[in-house]
């Protein structure tokens, strides 16, 4: 599953982020690693963005970008997932 | 002694600039406020230093333009001391910038800033062990309130005399073993640039383009002879190396968090809540627009009860000015022009212009402006581009020349070029003081909403075919939200105050020249050629009286200047009386759309090269003879006026 279709407020964790360097460099630095835990806050209309929370902060990601992110469910849901 | 602000965006390191220089670096509650580096001489604690302010950096790796402004700064200027402002509310993150910091070999002071936001959300950070954990000192500071600095201040300047310079913190083992490999494979010194090696070697570990070229040509092969040692490093790994040294900081940074941070239960308030309506699917569309149409409303009443009386008096004291001197004398005509250039200023643009500044700056400050990127970026994405480019749009409906340089925060060369483009077609506030005292003025407030809409309209088309032609592809939204903040009386006084300053000390004075030798053209009746030389395209094309070719003419300089003269060439301040709606109509829409004014084509230039310039400015002048000619013909078929 991609970031794209993950429900809205679950907790999933990154698995592997696609895309070329500059997208993987760029999410890296806004706190989005591969191991991270997220959860989609909200979901804009027709296609619009969406809105995740990482460590507090909240990043919008376009649908072109959140497709590029794999994720699966958080299973342990507590706590930061060994890195 | 340089002393130097880095940070990552929104952390307020234009905040404590302004508090130490004066109010001159703007700052605002989205990342990406400041896009070009600002430095100041001012005395702290009694020695002279040089202060300058970076725009907001993620990491040293850098994704755009502002950015790579920043980090040519760190790397090429050998500052005496980096001061790294922290968001407290966001410190795991942040010391993965903080880390990268410590390996450029200067000495470092960390500003724990918006210590006030972080015990809100209950974060507590003891400062003593950060400070142990990172080896450089930590001051706790609310820059807004001012809290803290001085302390932070005497602790650089410590650092800075001592030249405590920390030592880098070690990464996973693996990664130091390539690390020191690489370090014997650079040439010998001097070193591409003033920083250590370490942080050179690092830096090939990442892959970095410029710093691996500017290293293979001074020793050539040396990209060959690095490959092994990233090979293997991706080998033991299974990731390719930028990622591992990301996802290495990343773990090191948190467990520093860990170490030094408690949470205890955040309590939420009106934010949150106001925020869940303002970003969700149902609401968020409508209440931007909401927002939007109470903003218009404000500027357009509270500009209207003060421009009425004033040009009242400004006309009384215009007629009396001619009276006093025998008709058609020099010295009459010029003073006239004096008159109604000070009055254009004070009666005309001011009232419109003030408010409409003090609510760009609530929008600014409340952190409402990546909210609208959020909410839009569907829309942009119709026009080629993506939310991002929202930003320096609507700061285009300020002014212009900042608005351009703002698509610096764009990732993209493609996106910097189309979206400056199309910034050039925001009505900017001089312009939109022409729609507020001319169309809202005399024919109402829902015909100049209309010209607003019909502009936006005009720039989706715009966007639409002029994206089909560029090449490539917008590379997607990126963007973080800041928390919702109130806006604080002083920060926004400031800011509209150095936006106003702008006008009056730039736009003022030649809004009074301008007038001045207006009224000696029209003395030297040199007005007249100059209009009919015109008059086939404003008389014939667009259905104007002959006397605004004039205005036309010095509208290039300054867009208020239009407005103004438009006045002083009827020779009236009642247009309604000289004009019909039409007309006016038709004119607004000429003058909303055609040519920059010069500082827009300056900054254009600047930016994009003389080529873009060139086509851009080609383009305005094509679309408002078109627009104002479909407009006048639509109206006039309609019968209005
Ligand atoms: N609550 C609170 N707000 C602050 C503090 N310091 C700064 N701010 C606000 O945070 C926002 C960002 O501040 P700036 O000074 O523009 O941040 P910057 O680091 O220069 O940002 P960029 O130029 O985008 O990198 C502004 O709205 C400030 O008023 C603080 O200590 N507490
Ligand atoms: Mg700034």
């Amino acid at each position: 599953m991609t970031l794209e279709d993950a429900g809205l407020r679950e907790r999933v964790v990154v698995e592997e982020i696609t895309g070329g360097r500059g997208v993987r460099m760029h999410l890296n630095t806004l706190g989005i690693h591969v191991g991270d835990t997220i959860r989609v806050v909200e979901r804009a209309p027709f296609r619009g963005p969406v809105l995740v929370e990482i460590n507090g902060s909240r990043v919008a990601l376009g649908r072109g970008i959140a497709r590029k992110v794999r994720v699966v469910p958080d299973a342990s849901c507590s706590g930061r997932p060994a890195e | 002694m340089r002393l130097v602000l880095a940070g990552q965006p929104n952390s307020g390191k234009s905040t404590i600039f302004n508090a130490v220089a004066g109010y001159r670096s703007a700052t605002a509650n989205f990342p990406g406020s400041s896009v070009a580096y600002t430095i100041s001489r001012t005395m702290i604690l009694g020695r002279e230093v040089q202060i300058v302010d970076l725009p907001g950096i993620y990491s040293l790796t850098t994704t755009d333009a502002a950015e790579n402004q920043a980090l040519s700064y760190l790397l090429d200027e050998e500052p005496e001391v980096i001061v790294n402002v922290v968001d407290a509310t966001r410190l795991g993150r942040s010391l993965e910038l903080t880390l990268q910091l410590l390996e450029l070999g200067r000495p470092v002071v960390v500003a724990l800033n918006m210590m006030d936001e972080a015990l809100r959300k209950g974060i507590e950070i003891d400062p003593e062990i950060l400070a142990a954990e990172l080896g450089v000192p930590v001051v706790p500071t609310v820059a807004r309130r001012g809290q803290g600095l001085k302390r932070l201040f005497r602790e650089a300047l410590r650092a800075a005399m001592t030249e405590s310079v920390p030592a880098p913190k070690r990464l996973d083992r693996e990664i130091e073993r390539a690390v020191e490999r690489i370090v014997e494979l650079l040439p010998p010194e001097p070193a591409v640039y003033p920083v250590p090696r370490r942080f050179l070697a690092l830096k090939v570990l990442e892959r970095d383009p410029g710093i691996t070229h500017a290293i293979e040509r001074v020793s050539p092969g040396f990209v060959e002879r690095v490959r092994p040692i990233l090979e293997a490093l991706e080998e033991a790994h299974g990731w390719n190396v930028p990622e591992v040294l990301s996802g290495h900081r990343h773990a090191v940074a948190h467990s520093i968090e860990d170490r030094a941070s408690t949470m205890h239960h955040a309590r939420l308030g009106w934010r949150e809540r106001v925020d869940r309506l303002l970003l969700h699917p149902l609401t968020g569309g409508p209440v931007m627009l909401a927002i939007l149409g109470v903003f218009f409303y404000t500027v357009f009443g509270a500009g209207k009860f003060v421009e009425e009386p004033l040009v009242a008096f400004f006309d009384q004291l215009s007629v009396a000015i001619l009276g006093a001197f025998p008709p058609g004398s020099f010295i009459g005509t010029v003073l006239n022009g004096l008159v109604l250039g000070v009055s254009g200023g004070i009666a005309i643009v001011l009232p419109y212009l003030l408010p409409f500044l003090l609510g760009l700056a609530i929008l600014e400050d409340t952190g409402y402006l990546p909210r609208m990127a959020y909410i839009l970026d569907n829309l942009m994405h119709r026009i080629g581009l993506h939310g991002k480019s929202v930003l320096p749009m609507v700061l285009g409906y300020g002014c212009t020349v900042p608005a351009i340089m703002a698509t610096r925060i764009l990732e993209s060369a493609r996106d910097r070029r189309l979206t400056s483009a199309l910034t050039v077609f925001v009505p900017c506030s001089a312009r939109s003081t022409i729609i507020y005292g001319l169309v809202a003025a005399y024919m109402g407030p829902w015909w100049a909403l209309g010209i607003y809409f019909l502009n936006i309209g005009v720039i989706v088309v715009l966007g639409t075919l002029l994206s089909r032609r560029m090449e490539g592809r917008s590379p997607g939204l990126i963007l973080e939200i800041p928390d919702l903040r109130l806006p604080s009386m002083k920060t926004m006084a400031a800011k509209t105050w150095l936006n106003l300053k702008e006008f009056i000390v730039i736009a003022w004075p030649l809004l009074i020249a301008s007038s001045v030798v207006l009224g000696i053209l029209e003395w030297a009746h040199a007005d007249h050629t100059i209009n009919a030389v015109l008059s086939p395209f404003t008389v014939f094309v667009l259905g104007l009286p002959a006397a605004v070719g004039v205005t036309l003419v010095f509208g290039v300089l300054r867009k208020e200047l239009s407005l103004v003269m438009l006045v002083q060439a009827m020779g009236t301040t009642a247009l309604a009386t000289v004009m019909t709606a039409v007309q006016m109509m038709t004119f607004t829409l000429f003058v909303l759309f055609y040519v920059p004014c010069v500082a827009t084509v300056a900054a254009l230039a600047r930016e994009l090269g003389w080529r873009d310039t060139a086509w851009i400015t080609g383009l305005t002048v094509v679309v408002a003879t078109v627009v104002a000619v479909v407009g006048r013909l639509a109206l006039t078929l309609a019968g209005i006026g």
